[in-house]
């Protein structure tokens, strides 16, 4: 069969992700279509050859990194295939899942579809929108990140303060199972009856099984999604490729935002920075006024983060554009605000300054961004920095190849999060390891990064992760709130889940996919043994 | 020290409108933001503030709500600003821009320092500041890098050029206009902003200023716009579908097919070249320089005439025949060895102004020089080459003849009513071609980028012997003799010491290459920039780039394509993840172009000789596959 092709080395870039996780596969397969897709999955079913599915290969776990078997790559599935208005007047529109993010948005903003192959309904609807006038929230760093990537690991992102995650914008997916079926699932209509599942298939087949006895995390979390009565596409949303492939999705658009507009502070130490996000995010503190806005999204670079910019800069001639840091800075937090009337920004500016003032801040070590040009900028800079950690762990690799990126996005709530900031900070300072922590503060989970130079640094970076994890197992969070367990984060979900919750998810897993081909290799560690 | 700074609010996207009856700008209901270029004025003047004490005040011409621009100058560390706006003013051409504001600036006490922004995004004519400069009798330098030292009295600048850098002592006041490259415009704090909110914006009408009723605005300008219309470039378009390989096998085999014409065109170009140039009825060429006709200033390089004169000649002469006028290359300085070469590419005449040797060809000499030789001739229209002096001489010398410029021409053609120059150019970043005429004032001046015209005749031909006229005798019948007219130029004042020259570092020049992999904003990271460079390699080409990622900083200016950029004429240009928006296709001058784009839309499909709807990485790995 043509569709599917032995591997050689033209496609060894399909072997790993953005983590650097290096994985093997003895085939590769580019389905253009569901058709295509499913014809691969039976053939996978019947020869026993485990798959791992691939979007863009922007993931940091390893999901993508393909453990043997056949690379399931669905770039060539990359259309937007129509979209529909709803009675409540929500706008949803269907893409194959290896749909970049970046096209999504661009489409959206300039109104440029490939309307091909669409019904009337969708042209229909196409004629009634704007330009700019819908957007799609989830706002994950990597915009080259495909759909079904970020459905897979139900990826968040900055603005998901205000938007929530990947989870909550999708409507409706089309998954083909493990033995080339096919599930039309929609939210709102397919449900679990309590714990019960009685899944139809396309076909009229009937998938029927129990769901594990437990929920879990009510935090955000990238992992599996269990409750009573739950949706059954939530099932596939967050489970990395091991309960089923998604061929379709169906994602619900919000009206753009009028204006979007953001400013950076540099604070002279964490703690100043921390007071900052809790005022921003709206818990009361003495003494300091009120945030004037909720804000769409939070990030936070620590001092390592910006020196290793700063570093960054004389190398990399692209970031000489960069701007240029106040004096004696420590670290910076980057607010994002929406507004309908960009004429009440001197307003929201001045209420801004008291707040910097109380917390000890400086309304002078400021960058203000109040259009798209200067937001640019400003969101430039936040993409330095895990650019510049794909550029450092790269060399790295080139004298130790187990290096991979070792970044943690665990999440907790907000009465744990300075707790857990703490920790990461003591525990990273006891050791001497290069590390920096920057991310999405406003969701309680930033991202630790340590930058192992060797083998051992690298080991022993999995060792603070694993405390860590049990850290925030003990608080009651997420060890992967957006990127996933992967293959780099397995043993971080045995730790959150526990052998046994595990063990019932697995099964979960396996009536769903009675041979074990789905997804080899992630969540579960080498999953024939749970 | 007291520092100006000149400012302009554009439109934040050029897909503005133009009033279909007056043809000026709709500048109501657009959303406006500080021109880009600009920004690096303004900050360069607060960096210099904070060096060496003094004030900032920017300027401004423009509607009322030009204030919020000023505001934000404000906001970056400006300390004042000074708002004109008048009805009075609306419809202004470059040169009553350059006067109103050097009318403004007088009454405010002239500066020891007026910075400007390179050009702006919306007129992109770079014109404002050498007229200002020429308006307030300063001497200007163009496209400064980075201002080395600066005091009270004088600095030291170092300055682009079409050869690499100089760097250049200025005596103080002077004004400069400066690159993106000369530093990285600040964000403002929150603290500044609310300055910037608070601040008082002085605001000057037209009797503030002093300027005459009718001298300014549309009245007060010497080009009128005639025509503005969406620009249409069509080409038949092949599409290559299937899979990236075979979109890959295809277009190799399509380019394969294509290769004989290529090398025909090449046997075309010599055998033109070698052909003697197309003349006008030959008994009426003339043996003195009359009135009305049409001059080419010939820039010299360190190698010789810019190859650019030549094309000028050549359009100048099929103008010429039209106009039944000759044809008079003009040559400021040099030796008259150069002037063969002219006469051989369409020149009846040369006129030579004699001038003290100089390291550099400075604005205000060659201004002078060129305002006598006018002032005695009287020519119809005058060409210029859009190098990077010619953009710099051109408005300084509009500004002192008081006639209308029109820059980066793409067509000219004389209307055969009127017999006025009708000048054709790109505006709003291309999204508008509008047609400009300058009727009232003479002469009609232009500039044209390299390239965009061709040259006729060539340096093959067996150099003639130079005869020399220093009056007007009897004019030699045979066919390819040299008429040399010599004027003796007084000493001028300059602009500018000379102090070295900084050779550009070794680049490829994409202004040569017959094969060009142009990647744009869609090319999708940096491992498909490498790809690219390693297809060019293969096919023994260079990478050149669109905008956005000049910009960005991703690709060297040096790399870029388009009307800011290069004008370049390869026999293949193969763009990757490129719109192709006009502005981006005015620099492009290909014998075969093909497009690789995702979106079906991108207008650069319209323009493509062979369209592949494809991802550029996946393209360019089957590609470099089987290549």
């Amino acid at each position: 069969m043509n569709l599917i092709r032995k591997m050689s080395a033209e496609y060894a870039d399909y072997l790993f992700d953005e983590s650097r996780t290096m994985g093997s596969a003895d085939y590769i397969a580019f389905p253009a279509n569901e058709e295509e897709l499913a014809e691969v999955v039976r053939w996978c079913a019947e020869k026993q050859v485990p798959l791992t599915a691939q979007g863009a290969l922007t993931g940091l776990a390893g999901g993508a990194s393909p453990e043997r078997g056949l690379v399931l790559n669905l770039q060539r599935m990359n259309r937007i295939l129509g979209m529909r208005k709803d009675p409540d007047g929500i706008y949803y529109v269907r893409v194959q899942p290896g749909l970049r993010l970046a096209q999504l948005r661009r489409a959206l903003a300039v109104k440029a579809f490939d309307v091909a192959g669409w019904d009337e309904e969708s042209i229909g609807t196409l004629k009634e929108i704007a330009p700019g006038q819908l957007f799609f929230p989830p706002d994950p760093t990597e915009p080259t990140a495909s759909i079904g990537g970020m459905a897979s690991c139900n990826a968040c992102g900055a603005r998901s303060v205000q938007y929530g995650c990947t989870r909550a914008h999708i409507h409706a997916l089309r998954v083909v199972l493990a033995d080339g079926r096919i599930a039309d699932l929609e939210r709102g209509k397919q449900k679990a009856d309590g714990r019960k599942i009685r899944m139809q298939t396309t076909d009229g087949n009937m998938l029927e099984t129990t769901l594990p006895s437990f929920e879990t995390p009510e935090i955000k979390d990238a992992g599996f999604f269990i409750r009573q009565n739950m949706d059954l596409l939530d099932l596939f949303i967050g489970s990395q490729g091991t309960m089923g492939i998604i061929s379709e999705l169906e994602l619900k658009l919000m009206p753009a935002p009028k204006h979007l507009w953001g400013v950076t502070a540099f604070f002279p130490d964490d703690e100043c920075a921390l007071a900052y996000v809790r005022v921003v995010k709206g818990r009361p503190d003495p003494g300091v006024p009120r945030f004037p806005r909720p804000a769409a999204s939070i990030e936070f670079f620590d001092k390592n983060a910006l020196d290793m910019v700063q570093r960054q800069k004389a190398v990399t001639p692209a970031f000489r554009q960069l701007q240029e840091l106040p004096e004696n800075y420590c670290s910076a937090v980057y607010v994002e605000l929406n507004d309908d009337d960009p004429g009440e920004i001197p307003e929201v500016l001045t209420a801004l300054a008291e707040v910097l003032t109380a917390v000890g801040g400086d309304p002078e070590r400021t960058w203000v961004a109040r259009d798209a040009l200067e937001l640019e900028q400003l969101l430039f800079f936040r993409h330095s920095v895990p650019e510049t950690i794909d550029l450092i762990v790269e060399e790295n690799r080139k004298k130790e190849p187990c290096i991979t990126i070792l970044s943690t996005d665990m999440a907790v709530d907000d009465d744990h999060f300075d707790e857990l900031f703490h920790i990461y900070k003591k525990d990273l300072q006891a050791s001497d390891l290069p590390w920096i922590i920057f991310g999405h503060i406003g969701e309680n989970h930033v991202h630790p990064n340590i930058l192992a130079r060797d083998r051992r640094e690298y080991e022993q970076g999995h060792q603070i992760f694993e405390k860590w994890a049990r850290d925030v197992h003990r608080m009651g969070g997420s060890i992967s709130a957006e990127h996933g367990a992967g293959k780099i984060k397995r043993r971080l979900a045995l730790i959150m889940y526990g052998e046994e919750r595990l063990k019932e998810l697995y099964a979960l897993k396996r009536a769903f996919d009675p041979q074990g081909i789905l997804g080899p290799g992630n969540i579960f560690e080498n999953g024939e043994q749970v | 020290m007291k520092i100006y700074v000149c400012v302009k609010q554009v439109p934040a996207s050029n897909e503005t409108l133009l009033d279909p009856v007056t043809h000026t700008i709709i500048r109501e209901g657009t959303q406006s933001i500080l021109n880009p270029f600009d920004s690096y004025a303004v900050e360069e003047a607060v960096r210099i503030k904070a060096r060496c004490g003094g004030t900032v005040t920017a300027f401004t011409m423009g509607i009322p709500s030009a204030e919020g621009t000023l505001r934000r100058v404000i906001a970056v560390g400006a300390d004042n600003a000074v708002l004109l706006t008048d009805r009075a003013f609306a419809g202004s051409d470059t040169l009553a821009t350059a006067r109103t504001l050097a009318a403004a600036m007088k009454r405010k006490g002239l500066p020891d320092l007026i910075l400007c922004g390179r050009m702006a995004t919306d007129g992109d004519t770079a014109q404002v500041g050498p007229m200002l400069a020429e308006c307030l009798d300063l001497p200007h330098v163009s496209d400064v890098a980075e201002i080395e030292e600066v005091n009270e009295t004088e600095c030291v600048v170092r300055k682009m050029t079409d050869d690499g850098y100089v760097r250049l002592r200025v005596r103080l006041p002077v004004l400069l206009t400066v690159l993106k490259e000369i530093n990285i415009p600040r964000l403002p704090s929150v603290s500044g902003v609310l300055r910037g909110e608070k601040a008082e914006v002085a605001r000057m009408n037209r009797e503030d200023t002093g300027m005459e009723a009718g001298k300014t605005g549309l009245n007060g300008s010497a080009t009128r716009v005639v025509r503005t219309e969406r620009p249409v470039i069509t080409r038949e378009t092949v599409w290559i579908e299937g899979t990236a390989r075979e979109q890959a096998e295809k277009l190799k085999g399509y380019l394969g097919s294509r290769n004989g014409d290529s090398t025909d065109l090449t046997e075309t170009t010599e055998k033109e070249n070698s052909s003697t140039p197309p003349r006008r009825v030959q008994d009426d060429r003339k043996t003195e320089i009359t009135p009305g006709g049409i001059w080419v200033y010939c820039e010299q390089g360190p190698e010789g005439i810019r190859p650019v004169a030549y094309e000028l000649l050549g359009k100048a002469t099929g103008l010429a025949g039209e106009m039944k006028q000759t044809v008079t290359a003009v040559l400021v300085g040099g030796a008259e060895e150069e002037a063969v070469s002219l006469t051989a590419c369409g020149a009846d005449q040369v006129l030579l102004a004699e001038i003290p040797a100089e390291e550099l060809p400075d604005e205000r000499v060659h201004t002078a020089a060129l305002e006598k030789l006018v002032g005695k001739y009287q020519p119809a229209i005058l060409l210029l080459g859009a190098t990077a002096f010619g953009r710099s001489l051109a408005p300084r010398l509009a500004a002192r003849l008081e006639t209308g410029l029109t820059a980066d021409c793409t067509g000219l053609e004389i209307d055969p009513e009127t017999g006025l120059l009708r000048q054709t150019r790109p505006a709003f970043g291309g999204n508008l071609m509008a047609t400009i005429v300058c009727p009232e004032h003479k002469p009609q001046m232009a500039t044209v980028r390299p390239k965009v015209f061709q040259r006729i005749g060539g340096l093959s031909n067996r150099p003639p012997t130079p005869l020399r006229h220093e009056y007007i005798p009897e004019r030699s019948v045979q066919p390819d003799a040299v008429n040399i007219f010599r004027e003796k130029m007084e000493t001028a004042e300059r602009c500018f010491e000379f102090l070295e020259r900084i050779p550009a570092a070794e680049e490829t020049d994409i202004g040569t290459a017959d094969v060009l992999i142009s990647v744009g904003q869609g090319i999708g990271g940096a491992e498909n920039i490498a790809m690219a460079e390693e297809l060019a390699r293969k096919m023994g080409g260079t990478v050149s780039s669109s905008r956005p990622l000049v910009d960005s900083g991703v690709m060297p200016y040096s790399r870029q394509v388009g009307q800011t950029g290069k004008t370049v004429a390869p026999k293949l240009y193969l763009a990757l993840g490129i719109s192709g928006a006009i502005q981006h296709m005015a620099g492009v001058a290909a014998k075969t172009i093909v497009a690789v784009n995702t979106d079906p839309d991108a207008p650069i499909f319209g323009c493509a000789d062979f369209a592949v709807r494809s991802d550029c990485g996946e393209f360019l790995r089957a590609m470099l596959d089987e290549n």
